[in-house]
């Protein structure tokens, strides 16, 4: 059986607004810091989703952007232990930056929020 | 395919009456390349300033590095088409054959801002000033500033092909100058090359290309890299620009599109070519954002390695956290086919370099080269002068709330300067296991 996924089969967890709004249906809202998102991931990947995009896209590290998407699968199924791994290890480099980044103006969020939508089109100019 | 590189030693860049090489000078007509860098209806301004090895200048934020190249005609008479930077500058014509000059010490750095948080310092002296390659080189510094309303998208790619524009004209002054070095590359088609030196271990290069999306890309001859499976590269190809970066974030460990032609890698891979191994060339490959592209690029890259013959390989990344899985997949597939792996990274162990380096790890990973640690704490002096944005050092990317000074000084991780930790090794950074 050849696996033919659509955007039905996947979910996005974000707290990106840009995303929100690009893809309202699919979108998994969460109202925290990237840490929260990494952490509802990691929930979603013990009740079997699986983790289709890297949690670390980007060059810009995770704890200096405020904006984090990811996608996995809906299908609930056994744990899938590469996913797991995979967001323990970001929630591990998320971790690292322990110095406080500086307030950020609104044209600045916003750019966050472009790039973080830009990585996560990969997923849906063509899901599989 | 055979590329003569002639070296034209530039020592100093001043502005002038005409745009010429002269005994090692680089001489500019200041408007008249501006002129050229700004032909595009999207640009409102460009200036241009000069910065050499020494002087007091911070250039902020920097967005590409380029250095001037043009193609001429053989000594023998032999006429090859192509131009540097196809796809872009020059039509899509095959290049990495015939012969190439460089002025070899100038560069072209765009500055520009693209996005409000950035990243990607270059200082001309003081401790920074260790830490980067485009320190020592005679830089021609373009600041420009596009028309109103224009997207990020658009805006990294007017910035881009300004760069390319300024560097080839720079580049058509080492046209009819005799150069000071004369280098030649030659790799052979591949049946050929295996039976040129049949004793000596046949070695290829995995060449890992950043192409997650806006701001992280790679182009081949004009192609966005996200978009290709892996493929097979002459080495002599990327010498022509064949290869460009429109990579933006991550300024210790992006490669600017002065070391993708100039890449160590393949430098030293030639150097022992034909004496301690058999150079067999390059596989580019991508580093895409989901897990379904990775395992299909990394199965595809594993395949063409395996079908060149090859008995060892050099990957060498791009990058840090997502990149980190398509090197460890390489790594793991490669290995699995009974061929020897050598990696290079660089590393972000944290400020007191006692962390996880990579956000991922393989066994098989056991001969690895790395590049320093990102996460180093360094203070940079004040400058006298600042080209660019200064204004935008406030929200270093790599910085934290406090990283400049009121005296101008900078704090930050060794992450927000160019090249510090590059991953070909064009830097001055490598640790070793204690």
């Amino acid at each position: 059986m050849v696996l033919l996924r659509t955007m039905e089969h996947i979910q996005i967890f974000t707290n990106n607004p840009a995303v929100r709004a690009a893809y309202p249906d699919t979108v998994y809202w969460v109202d925290g810091a990237v840490a929260d998102v990494f952490t509802a991931v990691r929930d979603a990947v013990h009740t079997g989703a699986k983790v289709l995009s890297h949690p670390l896209s980007g060059s810009i590290k995770p704890w200096q952007s405020p904006y984090k998407s990811i996608a996995v699968s809906r299908s609930a199924g056994a744990l899938c232990f590469g996913s797991l791994q995979r967001i323990e290890s970001a929630i591990a480099a998320l971790n690292k930056g322990t110095q406080a980044v500086s307030a950020l103006s609104e044209s600045v969020l916003e750019d966050f929020q472009i790039i973080d939508l830009d990585l996560i089109k990969n997923v849906s100019d063509n899901p599989r | 395919m055979r590329l003569e590189i002639g070296e034209i030693k530039i020592n100093d860049v001043q502005f002038g009456a005409v745009t010429e090489v002269k005994s090692g000078t680089l001489h500019i007509n200041k408007d008249e390349l501006a002129k050229v860098t700004g032909a595009d209806e999207r640009i409102k301004s460009v200036e241009v300033f000069l910065a050499r090895p020494g002087e007091s200048v911070r250039i902020i934020p920097v967005k590409d590095v380029i250095e001037p190249r043009v193609k001429v005609d053989c000594d023998s008479g032999k006429v090859v088409k192509g131009g540097i930077f196809p796809g872009f500058m020059a039509d899509v014509t095959q290049v990495g054959e015939g012969r190439t000059h460089v002025l070899k010490g100038a560069a072209v750095v765009t500055t520009g801002k693209i996005v409000g948080f950035q990243e990607g310092i270059i200082d001309m002296c003081g401790a920074g000033a260790e830490y980067t390659p485009f320190s020592q080189t005679q830089n021609v510094v373009l600041k420009i500033e596009p028309i109103d309303g224009i997207k990020q998208h658009e805006h990294e790619v007017v910035v881009r092909l300004a760069g390319f524009r300024a560097a080839n004209y720079l580049g058509e002054a080492g046209k009819n100058v005799r150069p000071d070095t004369e280098k030649v590359y030659e790799t052979l088609p591949l049946l050929q090359q295996a039976a040129q030196y049949p004793h000596l271990p046949k070695v290829a290069y995995v060449y890992m290309l950043q192409t997650q999306g806006l701001l992280h890309n790679t182009f081949y001859y004009g192609v966005d890299v996200r978009q290709i499976v892996p493929t097979f590269m002459y080495p002599t190809e990327i010498m022509d620009g064949a290869i460009v970066s429109g990579n933006c974030v991550s300024a210790c460990d992006k490669n600017p599109t002065y070391i993708h032609a100039n890449n160590p890698v393949i430098e030293d891979l030639y150097a022992e070519h034909g004496k301690t191994i058999n150079f067999l060339g390059c596989v580019i490959t991508n580093e895409n954002v989901t897990l379904a592209d990775k395992e299909r690029s990394s199965n595809m890259t594993a395949k063409l390695i395996e079908f060149l013959g090859a008995e060892a390989v050099i990957i060498s990344e791009e990058g840090f956290g997502n990149p980190d899985a398509d090197l460890v997949m390489n790594c793991n597939k490669i290995e699995a086919k009974g061929i020897k792996t050598v990696l290079i990274t660089d590393e972000y162990a944290g400020q007191d370099g006692a962390s996880q380096s990579l956000a991922d790890s393989t066994p098989l990973g056991n001969a690895c080269v790395t590049a320093g640690n990102a996460n180093q704490v360094i203070t940079m002096p004040p400058m006298q002068t600042v080209i660019g944005y200064p204004e935008v050092a406030h929200v270093i990317a790599g910085g934290w709330e406090g990283s400049l000074a009121p005296d101008g000084s900078i704090t930050a991780e060794i992450q927000v300067i160019i090249g510090a930790t590059n991953e070909l090794g064009f830097g001055k950074l490598s640790a070793k296991a204690v």
